[in-house]
């Protein structure tokens, strides 16, 4: 009846072992150590239960730990598989070759096609139309391109196809660096650390010596096991912090709130500024015409002809077509 | 990800990553350890 237990029990020691060793090889002590002891404990004194209940609470918050931090790589992948790959390079006698975009060169003229990603940092040489940058500036306006002017790679082609010159490679262009200062800023995260671990070293000694005065104290091993199995922060630390980090994420996201880095959860108490990219952040980016208050002798077609004329001129993101659905039937005067 | 409700979250942390496999697996396995040792089995 023990062997499948046990087969359990095991399977979650082993990872949690390597875990274990590595964190006491870069000097950290944890709510790790406790799981460990408290399974290798109860299977020396053949009471699997114990292993078992032991195994599922360490194993259940490791999984919502993990889910919790993989919401934050998923960014990163997002933004790495959009990068553009093909570049369509003209050659000299003007025929197009599709190279890796690796392998354009300073120089190259490339042309990127209708709604394509522009591939490199550089300047148009032939062709007119807009470029949308607003992935990489969070600006909302459609940049018109004309010969002259400068492109960045990310950047998405309007319905234009253009010719332009590479001024950088792909790896030092503006796409690449973005991807590289994120996977850095990614990788010198701090892990999110439970509470346990915050106590780690005197959490740890202080249980551990009163398991074993208690084992000393009354001669039977099992009220060694006891202290132990009390004192791994199972329920409240191990499993209780990823479920409020899965439910802060799950709330935040029915409010429209993406969190990217679930650990800021963690620190955001003491947080004292906060600095808003409004473009894409706060706001969609994508302005769009509400409610129309009318005064005094104004009717609504007036109101949107002379607000449609005064936009015309103008380079504000408020004369975007999204903007203007409720006035297809207006013409500027 | 904002029309994922909280029990679906929960639900994808088990199921997508090996811990949490685990976890289910233990959780039944445990489950079935009561069960035999009511039954009376040793």
């Amino acid at each position: 009846v023990n062997l499948p237990v046990a087969v359990m029990s095991i399977a979650v020691a082993v990872p949690l072992a390597v875990d274990v060793v590595k964190g006491l090889v870069a000097k950290r002590l944890g709510a790790d150590l406790f799981g460990l002891i408290a399974i290798m404990t109860a299977a020396i004194m053949d009471e699997w239960l114990v292993a078992g209940v032991i195994a599922l609470m360490v194993s259940g918050g490791r999984a919502l730990e993990d889910a919790a931090s993989a919401r934050a790589s998923a960014v990163l992948a997002a933004l790495a598989r959009r990068s553009p790959s093909l570049a369509h390079v003209q050659l000299p006698t003007g025929d197009l070759s599709d190279v890796d975009v690796a392998g354009v060169k300073i120089g190259d003229c490339v042309v990127v096609l209708p709604n394509e990603i522009c591939p490199v940092d550089g300047t148009v040489v032939e062709g007119s139309g807009s470029m949308d940058e607003s992935y990489l500036t969070g600006e909302p306006y459609v940049i018109p391109k004309t010969p002259g002017s400068p492109v960045l790679s990310g950047a998405i082609n309007g319905t234009e196809g253009l010719v332009i010159r590479a001024d950088k490679t792909s790896q030092d262009s503006r796409y690449a660096q973005i991807v590289e200062v994120l996977t850095k800023a990614e990788a010198e995260q701090p892990p999110m650390r439970r509470l346990a671990d915050r106590r780690g070293a005197i959490h740890t000694g202080i249980a551990l010596v009163l398991a074993l005065v208690g084992w000393a104290i009354s001669g039977d091993p099992s009220r060694f096991l006891a202290v132990i199995v009390i004192a791994t922060p199972c329920p409240m630390m191990m499993i209780g912090v990823p479920i409020a980090i899965i439910g802060a994420i799950a709330l935040s996201a029915r409010y429209g709130i993406i969190i990217k880095d679930p650990s800021m959860l963690e620190r955001i108490s003491t947080a004292r500024t906060m600095i808003f990219d409004k473009t894409g952040t706060l706001t969609y980016g994508r302005p769009a015409l509400s409610t129309i208050v009318l005064g005094a002798g104004m009717t609504e077609p007036e109101l949107l002809q002379i607000a449609a004329s005064l936009s015309a001129g103008s380079r504000s993101c408020g004369r975007r077509p999204s903007s203007r659905r409720r006035c297809s039937s207006v013409t500027a005067s | 990800v904002a029309s994922r409700g909280g029990l679906r979250l929960y639900l994808e942390a088990f199921v997508g990553s090996t811990y949490g496999r685990v976890a289910m697996a233990t959780l039944a396995t445990i489950v079935v350890w009561i069960a035999l040792t009511i039954a009376g089995f040793e």
